[in-house]
């Protein structure tokens, strides 16, 4: 087989590359999403692509499989440079991270979909049956398939979506995640199902959090870090620390001197105990000082965006307590918990947190409307005036309060929302990826922010992707896996490679 | 799912329209009223038999009567949910105050036992809504089916028979020589003014309407607010209903019948919108005359009194395409 090797040279290209990528940019807005990523993969291997959150390994698939194009580069595929739709129409098929099957169809008719044998103009459902079973039989799977999708395991049903993909003649098959939310056993047949496809002539790009399935199924490895090529690893001999330190790579200076051992003292403000959500997480304890900020991480699919949701009642857990100054708040509401001194930053400030047609001074006063009302009646003055401070103090460029968040970049949006949610003079403040999509200046200025807030003797606790921002912010990290608490890091000894090796680590 | 939201620097006139609806409140009133004395000062030089005081008078009773049943209706669009039972609350009401007029009661009591029968309706209207995430759309077609069933029955029992004399003469009530519900609509329209411009309830509603998730992660009482709309809608119909019961003298299955697509195109004529986060009581109110001057200058041209549901239905279509046009060209 021949070797992939990193384009760096323009010499002559192996015969073997399916598909190779040659200084691929892409930016959206502000957010260089990827600078100058070149690799090739080789026809016949598994290839995995490795990186953290926002290392831009989605952006690189959606490159690939022609959804978007790049802003420069250019993407091969057999040699040939080709446009994006190009390669929407051409033999490379992606199966999404997101389960997109009929589930009131039968596993046959799911993975024919819109190429059923026919017959006289209508389909041939003797032929389609016996094709789909000799398929999977192919495969070894022991599967009926006349059975009604919905009554499969998820395990099955990613199955018969990655045979969908084959039976449409893909010559490179695009898995995203593919065992995210599958048992061992599942990820086991899954993966032995990729091995036969590879051993069937496919090209596999792979993409997994789950640094042992990588290790075990993949002939190469290519590692991306904040949107850069980093290195394409052959897998021989190679292990999971080795992996960590690539996709982790720099060496930052010590984050803030935190010093936990002075907050030990401080009273509990914010307690969570053995919250629980079916199928999202389980048996959640966390406890949050006063003064101190605490980060929590969790790779894609482990569950910490639920938690972040259903700790402020956006999403009702299903068991557990939420505790603010010791005392169990009953209401499980936004509105309760708000009440009760809690604030939250929502992550998607496309989704939610702002107001795009209301004025910047009519976000940042919304949630604390009733306190600027009198007789019910909201005093404009007083609304102004607030937005005209907040203006000041996180320095956001606006024309004036009265200018609409559509006009706004994306940093001065995101520095509204801040400021909408600290308009209540909250106790306990949860921010959820607080600088997501902003450039370096506002993401200083978010970060000021939230220390500032921690010195006041607020709690907080930070939810991001972003785990650099994390061990700069945070006093202690606390680590999702599998739904699952795995692990909590603190002071000296929080650095990337132990917080990766706890979020992606395989115990 | 949403369209990438685009970071620009100017703002297209669209959004500049969009925004005037919100943020500089009420910008559209003026030609709305423009369009609407055109359309009077057509009808007036074309059609002597218009612009007389009874004819001119007819219709704005009729249109404040109207206006009544509006008020609630407008505020539910701006949370971004409707309510389509309006016309059978609005019938129901009427008949029930009726019905127990008939059946010798008061006429006080009769016509708070009916609005708290209305106030229930809108309850359990605005309940399921928030509890269960039903579409307000389909939920209100329900109850509106439902609710017109009831009145139908009522209508049946009472078989024709007109109101206690006393109640007939309800809605001639005058005062200062004036339709006692022209009087109630002006002194609404101000109090709308008010409650529009300075109000925290009705600021909560827009951010509501405009985006949900935003409301609640702002600690907003959703729910308590949906609920609340949805009662609003239905005792102002019922208000209205008993108005209309006195005015037509008797029960009648064909009251209210209709009125709610009377009143999304009004709403919307006026500036409340199907995707929420705006709406304009003066407007919607204007957005009524415009109506019955419509329909108005359609019989004074002996156009088929058929053809008036057509008319309805047309405009109805035009104002939900520009309606949804504007909105997302503004996304």
């Amino acid at each position: 087989m021949t070797i992939a090797q990193p384009a760096r040279a323009e010499g002559a290209k192996p015969a073997g590359a399916i598909l190779e990528l040659r200084n691929v940019s892409k930016s959206y807005g502000a957010v260089r999403a990827l600078r100058g990523v070149s690799f090739r993969v080789a026809r016949g291997e598994i290839h995995a692509i490795l990186g953290e959150n926002g290392a831009g390994k989605s952006t690189t698939l959606k490159i690939i499989n022609g959804e978007i194009e790049p802003d420069e580069g250019e993407v091969l595929v057999g040699g040939a440079v080709t446009l994006a739709r190009d390669r929407k129409a051409g033999d490379i098929a992606m199966v999404h991270q997101e389960l997109a099957v009929f589930s009131n169809m039968s596993v046959a008719e799911n993975i024919f979909v819109g190429r059923m044998p026919r017959r006289n103009g209508r389909i041939d459902i003797a032929r389609l049956h016996a094709r789909a079973a000799e398929l999977l039989r192919l495969f070894g799977l022991n599967i009926d398939t006349r059975e009604i999708l919905r009554s499969l395991t998820p395990g099955q049903q990613q199955i018969v979506e990655i045979l969908r993909a084959v039976e449409s003649d893909a010559s490179l098959l695009i898995l995203d995640e593919p065992t995210s939310g599958l048992n061992n056993h599942e990820a086991e047949t899954l993966l032995s199902l990729i091995r036969r496809l590879r051993d069937g002539g496919h090209t596999i790009l792979y993409v997994s959090h789950r640094l042992h399935e990588v290790l075990d199924v993949a002939d190469h490895i290519t590692v991306l870090r904040d949107g850069q090529y980093v290195e394409t690893l052959a897998n021989d001999g190679i292990n999971e620390g080795d992996l960590i330190r690539r996709m982790v790579g720099r060496d930052l200076g010590p984050g803030v001197a935190a010093n936990s051992a002075m907050l030990a003292d401080a009273p509990v403000a914010f307690a969570v105990r053995g919250l629980s959500m079916a199928g999202q997480f389980h048996d959640m304890q966390l406890e949050v000082r006063q003064g101190e900020i605490v980060g929590v991480f969790g790779l894609e699919g482990s569950g910490a965006e639920q938690f972040s949701q259903a700790i402020f009642g956006i999403v009702p857990p299903s068991s557990g307590r939420i505790e603010l100054n010791g005392r169990p708040i009953r209401d499980l509401s936004p509105a309760s918990l708000m009440h009760s001194g809690m604030s939250y930053l929502n992550g998607n400030r496309k989704e939610a947190g702002l107001y795009m047609e209301r004025s910047v001074a009519e976000n940042i006063s919304a949630p604390i409307l009733d306190r600027l009302s009198r007789w019910g009646l909201v005093d404009r003055r007083k609304v102004l005036e607030r937005a005209q401070e907040d203006i000041r103090r996180f320095a956001i460029r606006v024309p004036g309060p009265e200018g609409l968040p559509q006009q706004l970049s994306g940093g001065n949006q995101q520095k509204v929302m801040v400021s909408a949610c600290l308009a209540t003079d909250p106790k306990v403040i949860v921010l959820n990826e607080p600088t997501r999509g902003v450039d370096v200046g506002a993401k200083a200025e978010v970060h000021e922010a939230a220390r500032a807030e921690a010195a006041k003797g607020k709690a907080l606790l930070v939810f991001s992707s972003d785990l650099p921002e994390l061990l700069r912010l945070a006093h202690r990290i606390v680590i999702m896996r599998s739904n699952r608490l795995a692990g909590e890091i603190r002071g000296v000894e929080m650095t990337e490679e132990a917080v990766m090796a706890l979020a992606a680590g395989d115990r | 799912m949403t369209p990438s939201q685009q970071v620009a620097e100017g703002v297209s006139p669209v959004r500049r329209f969009r925004a005037g609806g919100t943020g500089g409140f009420g910008s559209n009133i003026l030609p709305l009223a423009a369009i609407t004395v055109a359309v009077a000062a057509f009808l007036a030089v074309t059609q002597p038999n218009f612009a007389t005081s009874s004819n001119l008078g007819s219709i704005l009773f009729g249109v404040s009567i109207d206006f009544l049943a509006i008020i609630g209706f407008t505020y539910v669009m701006v949370t971004r949910e409707i309510d389509l039972s309006v016309g059978s609350v609005f019938a129901l009401t009427g008949m029930l105050t009726g019905s127990l007029l008939v059946a010798d009661w008061s006429f006080w009591p009769a016509a708070l036992v009916a609005l708290a029968v209305a106030a229930l309706i809108g309850f359990v209207n605005g309940f399921l809504v928030v509890r269960f995430n039903i579409n307000s759309l389909m939920l209100t077609i329900g109850t509106m089916l439902l609710v017109r069933g009831l009145a139908n029955v009522l209508a049946n029992n009472l078989g024709g028979q007109t109101y206690p004399r006393a109640f007939r003469q309800f809605a001639r009530t005058d005062l200062f020589d004036i339709r006692i519900t022209i009087i109630i609509m002006l002194v609404a329209i101000l109090g709308a003014w008010v409650f529009q411009r300075q109000s925290a309830l009705f600021r909560k509603m827009c951010f509501i309407g405009e985006n949900v998730r935003s409301a609640l992660v702002h600690g907003i009482r959703v729910g308590r607010i949906k609920i609340l709309a949805f009662m609003a809608s239905s005792v102002t119909a019922g208000v209205a209903g008993i108005f209309t019961a006195s005015r037509i003298t008797h029960a009648d299955t064909q009251m209210g019948m209709g009125l709610e697509f009377v009143m999304v195109t009004a709403a919307i004529i006026g500036g409340a919108s199907l995707y929420g986060g705006r709406g304009d009581l003066r407007g919607s109110a204007l957005g009524l005359l415009l109506l019955a001057l419509v329909l108005n200058g359609m019989i004074m041209y002996d156009i088929e009194p058929v053809f008036q549901q057509f008319v309805i239905g047309a405009l109805l279509i035009a104002t939900v395409t520009f309606d949804t046009v504007l909105n997302r060209r503004a996304k």
